[in-house]
This record gives C-alpha cells, structure tokens and sequence, in this order.
C-alpha cells in the first residue's frame, strides 16, 4: 500500500494578531502543520498500521524544508518531497498542478489524502483539482474510510446526511476535521524523523511559472466593534446590568 | 455576462438565481437543475437532467456543468457552496481551465469581476480580482436573499450518460432532524465543553425556555461528547448563524468556532477563564463558573 498524503504549511490562525489600524493581519512567520492535513497524515498512519506499505508526505512549501514536513514525518511519514515555490504564492490551481506532477513521478500510488481544506486559507480546492488532473476518482468530506481488497468504502459528512461510497483504488479522499485525533509525536520520532528522505525540487524543474489568475485586492478584518465589557466580581450586578443594557439596545 | 448556475438544494438555487439576476452586468440566468421545483420568476432558461441513484451527484454534475460550459460558452458557472458543491467547482474549473474562487460571500460584476471571501479560518475578509473569465465560483449559502422576478423560463431536458462512473454511491443514511434552525434563529445559545454534561445542558434548556431561540454547540459537545445533536455545531465546519444575540456559556472562543457567531449583534460570555478568547468577541461578559450564573440569568430575563 502506498499512501501519498499532501501536507500544508499553513498560518496558525488562531495566533495571527490583527493590525488595530489597518485591520490587516499581522503574520509574523507563524506558520504550524496545518490541523487538517494532520487528520489526513493521521489516517494515513491508521491505514499503514493496518495494512502496511508507505507514507510518501508531498507539500508545496516557501523557501526551505519547513518545520510542517518535519512534523508531518515525525507523525509517521516514511519520506517526503517537498516543491519549495522560492517564497512566491501559488494559486490553487497553481498548487494542484505542482502536486499533480510530484505524484506522477511516484511509483504506483494506492490512495492518495488530502485534507478537505486548509486551515488558513480554506479553498477546498487542491485535493479535487488534484483527481482531475490525474484523471482519478475523488471523494471529499469523507469522516470514515474502510479499505477492502483493492477499493475503499467512504463516508462522506454532508449537510443533510451520510452518505456511503464504493470506489476502487487508486483515488483522492480529502477528510475532515472530525475524521480522528491526530496524535502527537514521541520525542524519539521526533529524532527519527531528521534521518527520513527528503527530496527538494524547485517550480522551475517542474516547469511552471506561477501566474496567477486571481489577484488579491485586500485580505482584512471585517470591522465589528464590540463592546467587551468584562464582569469579574458582583455576579448579581453583572447580570443586572447585562439583562438592562441589552433591553435597552432591543436586543430582547 | 451569460451565468449558469447549479445547487443541489433548491433554496440555494433560487438565492442564487435571485443575486444574480439582480447584479450590475449580468445579462442571462440559466439554471441546471436535477429538482422537478419550478423556477419560473426565477431563472431565464433551465436545463434539467437525472442520474441513476448509485451514481455520485457530483460525478454527474461534474460531467454536464463542464460540458455545457464548453458548448454554451457561459462567462461564469456559480455553484453553490455547499460541501458537495465544494467539490464540484473545483472540479469543473480543472476540467475547463478556468479560475475558481469557493465559499464566495459577496460578487462585484460592475466592470470586473471581483469576489469577497473569508480568509484565515474567518478571522479575514479577502477581496479578490478574478483577471480572466469564464470563471467558476461556489457562493455561500444566504449570500443572497430570494427574490421573485418575472422570469418564465425555457425548460430543456437534457439526459444521457454524461461521462464515466468509477466511484458508486452505496447508502445514504438521512440525519436526524431536531427542527433546530440556527440559521434563522434571533438569539442562539452556544453551549460549550465548559457546559459539562447533561446538567449543564438541561440548565441552559431552562434559559432558552425563557429567553426563546435556537440552542447551538461547539465541536467538543456535537462531536466528541455527543451531548448535543451534531447539526447543532456552530462555526467553520458547522453552521453560519446571524443572530441579534448570542450567548456563549463555557465555550473558549477559538475562531473556528467564532466564524459562525461573527455578525450576531451582540455576543455575551460566562466562561471561568478571564484569559478565554471568547472575551475579545464579547460585548458583555462574565468570569465564573456558569453553576453560579445561569440561575441569576434565568431569574433576570424571567424578571425582565
Ligand atoms: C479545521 C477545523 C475546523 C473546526 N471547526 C469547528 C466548528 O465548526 N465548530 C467548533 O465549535 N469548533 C470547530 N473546531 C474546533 C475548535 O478549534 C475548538 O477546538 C472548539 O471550538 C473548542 O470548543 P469549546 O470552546 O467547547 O472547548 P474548549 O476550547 O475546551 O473550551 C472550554 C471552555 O469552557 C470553559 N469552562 C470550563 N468549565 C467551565 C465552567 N464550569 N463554567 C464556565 N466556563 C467553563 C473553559 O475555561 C474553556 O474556555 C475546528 C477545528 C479545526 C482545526
């Protein structure tokens, strides 16, 4: 069984602190394995447990091996090739189009996962553009996989229901957030992982400059202003005056 | 600009159709449509088909939205962004050639086309340039709000096998349906890990007696714990509320979670953390153990 499972680099969304003035955000260089490419890598280790074979960890990343592969090899990916876009953005289908070409050159891939978004900017994009351009089977948003001889069964997470799929191997899953919980690397994995392979190549050895069809005009905070006013003490007051304030404003 | 536009849920086609018809720029609506509904005051022209129920709708959808795309040379294909439109955009932009921006939650015709999205989880709003049509896009849900017009559309049946079918569709399995409409919901209760269980539950019931609403969750209480129906969820991978109040009791504020309160009007806090993130999105809050709170609250709306 080989695993190719696609990992991202992402902005740790949750520590990014918003310009008070200009409403941009601030990135100062927090960058963290995104969270649902670890559910991916997660299942991926899950199926590696079950069935054995290989973990090939594949990522488009900016200038060097960042720490993402590193962790994302000390979870449990056997090896990693890595495309470093030399600090420029890449579009999705930019993205999926560089994916696409790394997988190619893999010998015989049995499944290949992918979160079914990124964390930071949540296009949902690669992973179906990705089967399209392999010309494989995808099925998104799927939160159990039970593989069988040569297939898999998938179910997906919908609005309004579950729903179950068949599709033979190879083909692109993207999971979701609630598909398990990834686990964290022992320190020893942790020191293994600088002894796995990793192959660095860059745009230009796959061919492709990277013009973008979609241009970004403003990325801000939207302007919501609240309020918070924060009650520690005199739990009757608070309360009092909460219920008060927001019957005045008509909110009640 | 010549608009095709596909959702598997007919409230979001005729959003969509709606938003559409109304924008500066755009000259012609046709819908593609596997529903039988009726469209009329809604779309210039409909395209309907029908696939065998072991096939995945978005295999099919894949395969008829590309081809119509590449006959009828539509300028832009607008999909709607549920998670099975999320995939099919996607997939058609790849089979066209074409840009794709998802989970679009403004769109400018004017004299470019330009989009709005959420960025970084919601913590953002991006406002992008799409440089070259025919384009693809999946639109958010209530993007837009449904208006009649007075469109009587040409109906054409299109059927056939529209590609190749690898994968097959084995169950589907309905969710369980508790009426919760959060979505439309004025005030909303989102219950959090810090709710603790059955206790914390059955309290905060009390409060939506009084107070009315809508009672919405975190992941920890409709995934991990179960204490509360899964469609309760709130947030990236849950539901998009719009309340005029929201109130969060023992929820820590992290922004998957925010996103889905982001325009309530006013958000008031009870969480035991004064270092909680849910404080920076909260208009009233209050540091302590919702046990004390809760009663004091239910007694002062009662009151009120
Ligand atoms: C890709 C992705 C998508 C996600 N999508 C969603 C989503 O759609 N919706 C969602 O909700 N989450 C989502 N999450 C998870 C999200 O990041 C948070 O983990 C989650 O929202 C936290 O839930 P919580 O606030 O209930 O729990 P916690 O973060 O554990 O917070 C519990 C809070 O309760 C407080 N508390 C504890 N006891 C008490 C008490 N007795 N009285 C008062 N306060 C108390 C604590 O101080 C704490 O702040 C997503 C995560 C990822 C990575």
């Amino acid at each position: 069984m080989h695993i190719v499972v696609g990992v991202k680099q992402a902005f740790d969304v949750d520590q990014i602190k918003i310009d008070p003035h200009t409403f941009e955000p601030i990135y100062d260089g927090l960058l963290k394995l995104d969270d649902l490419s670890k559910n991916a890598l997660e299942e991926a280790v899950r199926i590696k447990e079950s069935f054995g074979g290989k973990i090939t960890v594949i990522t488009l990343d900016g200038e060097k091996i960042g720490e993402a592969v590193k962790e994302a090899l000390a979870i449990g990916g056997d090896e990693a090739k890595v495309v470093s876009s030399g600090g420029k953005f890449l579009d999705t289908a930019s993205t999926a189009y560089v994916l696409a070409e790394v997988i190619k050159s893999l010998e015989r891939v049995d499944l290949i996962l992918f979160g079914h978004a990124s964390i930071d900017s949540y296009t949902g994009q690669v992973g179906p553009r990705v089967a399209e351009i392999l010309g494989l089977p995808v099925v998104t948003y799927v939160r159990e996989i039970k593989l069988e001889d040569g297939s898999v069964i998938a179910i997906r997470d919908l609005e309004d229901c579950l729903e179950e799929v068949w599709v033979r191997l190879p083909c692109v899953l993207t999971v979701t957030n609630e598909i398990n919980e990834p686990r964290l690397p022992s320190l020893s994995q942790i020191l293994g992982a600088r002894k796995k392979p990793v192959e660095e190549k860059s745009l230009s050895d796959l061919g492709l400059d990277a013009e973008s069809d979609i241009k970004v005009i403003y990325n801000r905070a939207p302007k919501i202003e609240r309020k918070r006013k924060i009650y520690k003490e005199d739990l009757d007051r608070a309360v009092y005056e909460i219920v008060s304030e927001l019957t005045k404003e008509g909110v009640i | 600009m010549n608009i095709l536009v596909f959702s598997e849920n007919d409230d979001v086609v005729k959003e969509l159709l709606s938003g559409f018809r109304d924008l500066k720029g755009s000259d012609k609506v046709t819908l593609f449509t596997y529903s039988d509904s009726d469209f009329t005051g809604f779309a210039d022209k409909v395209v309907k088909s029908s696939f065998p129920e072991d096939i995945r709708l978005e295999d099919h959808a894949v395969s008829t939205l590309s081809e119509l795309g590449k006959e009828e040379g539509f300028d832009l294909i607008a999909v709607g962004s549920t998670r099975r439109g999320k995939e099919i955009a996607p997939r058609v932009a790849q089979r066209l050639g074409f840009p794709c921006v998802t989970d679009v939650i403004g769109v400018y015709l004017d004299t470019d086309l330009e989009v709005e999205r959420y960025s970084l989880s919601g913590r953002t709003i991006a406002r992008e340039k799409i440089l070259r049509i025919p384009a693809v896009l999946s639109v958010m849900p209530r993007t837009f709000e449904i208006t009649i017009g007075n469109e009587s559309p040409e109906v054409i049946e299109r059927f056939g096998e529209a590609g190749e079918y690898v994968a097959r569709v084995i169950g589907r399995r309905k969710k369980e349906k508790s009426g919760v409409e959060l979505e439309k919901a004025e005030i909303v209760i989102g219950l959090g890990r810090g709710i603790g269980g059955k206790e914390g539950i059955e309290k905060a019931m009390k409060l939506k007696e009084v107070l009315g609403g809508e009672i919405g969750s975190t992941r920890p209480v409709a995934y991990d714990y179960g204490w509360l129906p899964e469609e309760t969820m709130i947030g990236l991978s849950g539901k998009r509320t719009k309340p005029s109040l929201y109130i969060a009791i023992g929820v820590s504020g992290q922004i998957q979670h925010m996103t889905g309160v982001m325009n309530a009007r006013r958000i008031v806090a009870i969480n035991k953390d004064e270092n909680a993130p849910i404080f920076e999105y909260a208009d009233y809050g209050i540091v302590g153990e919702w046990r004390d709170v809760l009663p004091k609250l239910i007694e002062a709306f009662r009151n009120r």
